[in-house]
């Protein structure tokens, strides 16, 4: 997933990824405390796509995704051993520069989220715009 | 057309006469200046194209008035983007020489520090976004239009000139500038500022090699500061 472009005359050559994605993680509930929910034989993929993102992964507690960028809701396939959940996104797609090295990358800013609740209990959207940062967008509660 | 030659003869030799009258006088006129340092970016930065013109006055014999004015186009063709930009800027200010002239009157070099407020208006856009993603396929065809957009910023000079043959000077100058706003360029940091130098920075050096011409115009008589001789 990572891009890299040769830079023009003169300059550096970029090494940074400018794929913006969804970071995401598991958490429980213990009375009014959140606690981190790990997840074991995890599987992830996009519907539509051909492969998968996470493959029966254990002790999953964080994960990140990118989003199809030339639609404006993905909907992506979630497995936690033999329970399935289905979570819909809706967003715009916002073209940002990276650097004039690096070139742009295409932010998500999210304005909605529906999800069936087999494994999954609730989903809380922190902050709804998916970029380069490395910060939670989703914390999902079993 | 006769009439018109005797009237310019009749100027120029007033001029002469003008010359002898007084040995402290100083000649003056509107310098008209050319930055020949933005030729380098054909080597250094051969998608921008910067042209900067000066206009100075000696308004006494320290005391420069100035006023900048430029004209930059950028064009960065990229296998994920092409950039383009143009814009305009002025920059605003005087100069102030700091070399003590009192006893050496008809001499012209200066050592000299100066302020300017600068502004550009600017519009630039990219086109012809793409971004990989080897998952759900690759995006093409983004853009961004920013039109109309502008800058404010002041600048500090300091350089030198030289008078190498009369009424032609040489000199050089470095400019700190120090932005204090810009406008509506959310998602894309301009490339380069005209005027003021990297988008992306707060504050940006910029150094110009110039070539003036002096318009002698007028000879005046500087006032010689209290007790000097």
């Amino acid at each position: 997933m990572l891009a890299v472009y040769p830079s023009c005359e003169g300059e550096g050559v970029c090494t940074q990824s400018v794929l913006s994605l969804v970071n995401a993680g598991f958490y429980g509930r213990d009375g009014e405390q959140e606690t981190n929910a790990f997840v074991n034989h995890f599987s992830l993929f996009g519907e539509g796509t051909d492969s998968l993102l996470y493959d029966h992964n254990n002790n999953v507690s964080k994960f990140s995704f990118p989003m199809d960028m030339n639609a404006l809701s993905s909907r992506l396939i979630m497995q936690a051993d033999t329970l399935v959940d289905t979570m819909v996104i809706n967003y715009a797609v916002v073209p940002v520069l990276v650097s004039y090295e690096c070139g742009f990358t295409n932010t998500f800013e999210m304005s909605g989220i529906s999800y069936t609740r087999h494994f999954i209990d609730s989903v809380a959207m922190i902050k709804n715009i998916a970029d380069l940062e490395n910060e939670e967008n989703l914390k999902i509660f079993l | 057309m006769k009439r018109t030659l005797k009237y310019f003869f009749s100027l120029l030799a007033m001029l002469v006469v003008l010359v002898q009258l007084n040995a402290r006088d100083r000649v003056r006129g509107p310098r008209i200046s050319y930055d020949v340092a933005s030729l380098a970016l054909l080597y250094f930065d051969p998608g921008r194209m910067l042209y900067t013109v000066s206009l100075d006055y000696e308004l006494k014999q320290d005391i420069y008035p100035v006023i900048d004015l430029g004209y930059q186009h950028a064009k960065i063709d990229m296998d994920h983007y092409n950039y383009t930009s143009d814009g305009v800027f002025a920059r605003v200010g005087a100069d102030v020489n700091l070399l003590n002239y009192d006893k050496q009157v008809d001499v012209y070099e200066m050592m000299y520090v100066g302020g300017r407020y600068g502004f550009s208006l600017f519009s630039q856009q990219a086109e012809n976004i793409r971004v990989q993603d080897g998952y759900w396929g690759d995006f093409s065809g983004g853009k961004i239009v920013q039109p109309g957009r502008h800058a404010h910023w002041i600048s500090l000079v300091g350089g030198m000139r030289a008078e190498v043959f009369p009424n032609f000077f040489m000199g050089w100058s470095v400019f700190m500038n120090i932005r204090f706003y810009q406008s509506g360029t959310k998602g894309m940091d301009p490339y380069n500022i005209p005027g003021f130098g990297k988008g992306a920075n707060r504050v940006a050096v910029s150094f110009n090699y110039t070539l003036s011409y002096r318009i002698p115009m007028q000879r005046y008589t500087p006032r010689i500061k209290a007790g000097k001789k």
